[in-house]
């Protein structure tokens, strides 16, 4: 063979080895970064061309939410624009799981059920939503409900539907919204309560033509938890999943819970960041895998370096000792004994739904399935011990400042010391604040290990209010109204009430030696045991 | 400078640069003046750079399984011109290769290894199994789960070579099973011993080039044309033509590496976690075709025909002289080399292979 022809031969195999070879480098560099290409449907197509960055004749409207919806989970199965944002077409399911249709939510406080019933017309028809309008020839709205998420994630979303979070923005009647709205107004309320409990959502301006409805202001943006949507569901995914990226990894980060769950009333991020808990998670965030797909995150199989609040109190759990697997729930109350929000801390009981199905498990249960999360790390001893030292400081609160500071607080209103109008005397604050800062602090941090914040920021500040402002004051009102022997009397009483006074009141008149070891071993006696 | 400086600094170094020219010089054939008869010399400049970039990286890297990936995190996060200069020695690590090959692929396609030199294909399998080895501890140095799992499933392979396996594996591990003393290990290997090995081999290599001079390939037409080809212009010189020849194409070839380093650096991948077995476990692209003949060979069966393979590719210029060259001259009358199918079909297969294993 001629020289010529090996030349051909070697030019053209070392050519196609290169090819090869790049066709393979790339190749690998994929799988390595694990890149994975947006699905962009036929229906969707449009939307992205108009809104991404990719128009011939200029940049799209909105590139940052395409760009981050190209980054997403969603997108990678096909999961387009249209999948969310549209709406199935009439008789597409049942009417009552179809978002294109009004809903009406129920929550019957007394047995803690939750139900949707679909609003119809004095036809019997079913009502559209408000906020359905026509674009580019397509029946759209713009906020998307938890009803559309539930069309793929249903169990996720029959989870967070019977949840707390879901009801977050039942707080519109409580004294916090009163005080948000009324006392400091209502562009406070708007900006600040209604965006962790959600707005009430409402049309202003209804959809004319391709011309989109137009949401009230006070109402919209809004990712409050508990929103209340224009299709009468309650709650918003994007709260924690933020859109349109719907990153698992984010709602698993503190960060994402820490943008509510922070501050003088109920500061979890900070104690979670005080704790060991938090000081773990700093040091190995970064090599826990936070980015695993949806239940691929499983504490004590996956990871076990450290928690975020969603390994706790929402997270798959792996097998463990006589432990079986513990699933993930959308639940956030889950495993949750107290509740440490109330004047008075209680540990509300279960529910069960019409059909019999357990909603939410009593309170032991509920406490065992944290300790399940707890025993990964942990072992029986150490879990126990901690649940009666948490349990300890609840106690504390609740019988030497919740109880009394809230029976002398009703019966001043009873006398007629303090008026009916909430928020609006000095006593209302100095009572709001004892329950509502630093006893919830006190309680918070107990739960979660943040001994700064049951000491400093919380019962030293109880302290000092209820015995050195919240007293005082009363006494001085009370005198003012003219009512000052008959509200001392009370106030004895109640801090005398049973042994209250020697447990938690008399060193108030001080005490010698010999007191002071009574004290002492009742301390040991009582939060000494293990029961 | 002064006159007396340099007339002292003959006098203490009294070499005889003319004469040093003379024997850095050698005539070629006129065939060499090919830009592909650079590949061979742009891979030994290629281990210069990898030698240079890997010094730099030695600065900073520590061979433990707790502190490997925290050293290459910092390597390409913090150290300033760190990530540049691991992406530089990772691409240069695939540009040696690659030329490895393309030097072999031109050396057999033009079958410079018959005429009595085999001692220098030898040593050319040698030096490839050698860069080989390079790259393998390269990337086994990592600490990532890619790195981890490559030692593990190395080891794997060495134990079940038949008869020395379990010693090879223990060895190979510094133990039974990957421990604190496996990285170090790696270590001593990619920076002492194979570099070493390979500058041994390389000067055994040249060696052969220089003794033997360089085959002129092609049929009597072509030898005879070369001839006429020096008898008209004179001999094509190793120094400086060639070398010139060589330092260029390096350098175009440095730059496309300095570019991809810029353009795709290196990543950062997961620490390596034992528990955790990764959804994909491969080794790097060279490697793709011998994983992938491992899994339609499983076993130790496997491993042998590896074995199998690279022994007669080390002694392919007698399998060539003595059972190829007579098959061509018994039934093609030699119209055809079936040295060059067989290469040929080796080629399409280790290609078709790589590129199924890649997708």
């Amino acid at each position: 063979m001629s020289l010529k022809i090996k030349e051909i031969i070697i030019a053209l195999c070392s050519a196609l080895i290169i090819v090869v070879l790049g066709y393979v480098v790339m190749a690998e560099k994929e799988h390595a970064t694990g890149e994975a290409k947006p699905v962009v449907k036929a229906d969707s197509a449009g939307c992205v061309d108009c809104h991404g960055e990719e128009l011939e004749n200029g940049p799209g409207r909105d590139p940052g939410i395409v760009s981050h919806w190209k980054h997403s989970v969603h997108a990678i199965n096909g999961v387009g624009c249209m999948d969310c944002h549209g709406v199935p077409a009439v008789g597409d399911g049942p009417d009552i799981d179809n978002p294109r249709y009004t809903v009406s939510t129920v929550w019957d406080k007394e047995s803690g059920n939750k139900s949707i019933t679909l609003v119809t017309d004095e036809a019997g028809a079913p009502v559209e939503r408000a906020d359905l309008w026509k674009h580019e020839g397509a029946q759209i709205v713009t906020a998307v409900s938890p009803r559309t998420c539930a069309q793929c994630h249903e169990t996720e979303s029959e989870q967070f539907f019977h949840s707390r979070h879901q009801s977050a923005s039942d707080f519109l009647g409580s004294v916090d919204n009163f005080l948000g709205r009324y006392a400091e107004g209502p562009a406070a309320a708007n900006n600040g309560c209604q965006q962790c409990h959600g707005s009430v959502l409402r049309v202003s301006v209804p959809a004319t033509g391709d011309e989109p409805p137009v949401y009230a202001a006070d109402t919209w943006p809004n990712t409050g938890m508990g929103r209340v949507n224009v299709d009468g569901s309650w709650g918003s995914c994007s709260a924690c999943h933020s859109r349109h990226e719907f990153s698992a990894e984010l709602a698993r980060r503190p960060e994402n819970c820490g943008k509510c769950h922070m501050g003088p009333d109920h500061p979890q991020i900070e104690i979670f960041t005080e704790s060991k808990h938090g000081i773990a998670f700093a040091k190995n965030a970064d090599s826990m895998g936070m980015d695993a797909p949806g239940l691929e995150w499983v504490l004590g199989e996956d990871y076990s370096a450290a928690p975020s609040c969603s390994s706790c109190h929402l997270g798959p759990v792996a097998a463990h000792g006589n432990y079986a697997p513990m699933e993930m729930t959308h639940d956030v109350g889950a495993r949750i004994s107290w509740t440490l929000r109330p004047k008075i801390s209680i540990q509300p009981g279960g529910i069960v739904d019409e059909s019999g199905l357990v909603r939410l498990k009593e309170p032991e249960g509920r406490r065992q399935d944290m300790k399940q999360a707890c025993l990964v790390c942990h072992g029986d001893a150490w879990v126990d011990g901690f649940y009666v030292q948490y349990d300890n400081a609840v106690h504390l609160y609740n019988e030497k400042y919740g109880k009394p500071s809230t029976a002398i607080y009703e019966h001043l209103k009873e006398v007629g010391v303090l008026d009916k109008v909430p928020m609006n005397e000095h006593l209302d604050y100095e009572y709001f604040e004892i329950w509502h800062h630093e006893g919830r602090r006190a309680r918070h941090g107990a739960a979660m290990m943040g001994p700064d914040y049951v000491q400093w920021h919380g019962f030293y500040e109880l302290t000092r209010n209820f015995y050195t402002k919240f007293l005082p004051a009363v006494e001085h009102a009370a005198e003012d109204a003219g009512k000052g022997e008959e509200v001392a009397a009370f106030v004895e009483k109640t801090l005398h009430e049973g042994d209250n006074w020697n447990k938690y009141h008399r060193w108030t008149e001080g005490l010698n030696a010999a007191e002071r070891e009574a004290m002492l071993s009742w301390e040991q006696e009582t939060y000494g045991a293990r029961e | 400078m002064p006159r007396r400086v340099i007339d002292e600094l003959l006098e203490a170094f009294p070499i005889d640069v003319q004469d040093l020219y003379e024997k850095a010089g050698e005539s070629l054939p006129h065939s060499a003046k090919r830009w592909w008869w650079c590949w061979g010399g742009i891979a030994g400049l290629l281990f210069g750079l990898q030698a240079a970039t890997g010094l730099l990286l030695a600065f900073y890297y520590r061979a433990e399984p707790g502190t490997a990936f925290e050293s290459i995190r910092y390597i390409t996060e913090d150290a300033r011109f760190g990530l540049f200069l691991r992406s530089v020695h990772n691409w240069g690590a695939s540009f040696m290769v690659v030329f490895l090959g393309l030097h072999m692929l031109r050396t057999f396609m033009t079958a410079s290894f018959r005429e009595h030199r085999w001692g220098t294909w030898m040593a050319g399998v040698g030096l490839l199994g050698v860069t080989l080895g390079l790259a393998f501890t390269g990337y086994a140095l990592v600490g990532d789960t890619v790195s981890y799992w490559a030692i593990v499933v190395t080891s794997n392979i060495v134990g079940a070579v038949p008869l020395i396996g379990g010693l090879a594996k223990q060895l190979f591990l510094a133990g039974d099973s990957f421990n604190q003393a496996t990285l170090s290990r790696m270590y001593a290997l990619h920076v002492q011993i194979m570099p070493a090995a390979l500058m041994g081999v390389v000067l055994v290599h040249l060696m052969f080039v220089r003794l033997h001079g360089m085959h002129k390939p092609g049929t009597q037409a072509d030898l005879d044309a070369e001839a006429a080809e020096t008898a008209e212009k004179g001999s094509h010189e190793f120094f400086p033509d060639h070398a010139i020849a060589e330092s260029a194409s390096f350098l175009y070839v440095a730059l496309v590496i300095m570019l991809l380093a810029l353009a795709f650096p290196v990543a950062m991948g997961l620490p390596f976690d034992p528990a955790v077995t990764p959804e994909h476990i491969k080794p790097e692209w060279y490697f793709y075709a011998v994983f992938h003949m491992l899994k339609l060979v499983p076993g130790q069966m496997g491993v042998v025909v590896t074995l199998l393979l690279g022994v007669a590719l080390f002694f392919w210029p007698f399998i060539d002289q003595y059972i190829l060259q007579p098959i061509d001259r018994a039934l093609f009358k030699g119209r055809l080399e079936t040295s060059l199918l067989v290469g040929m079909a080796t080629l399409a297969v280790f290609l078709i292979w790589s590129v199924v294993e890649a997708y």
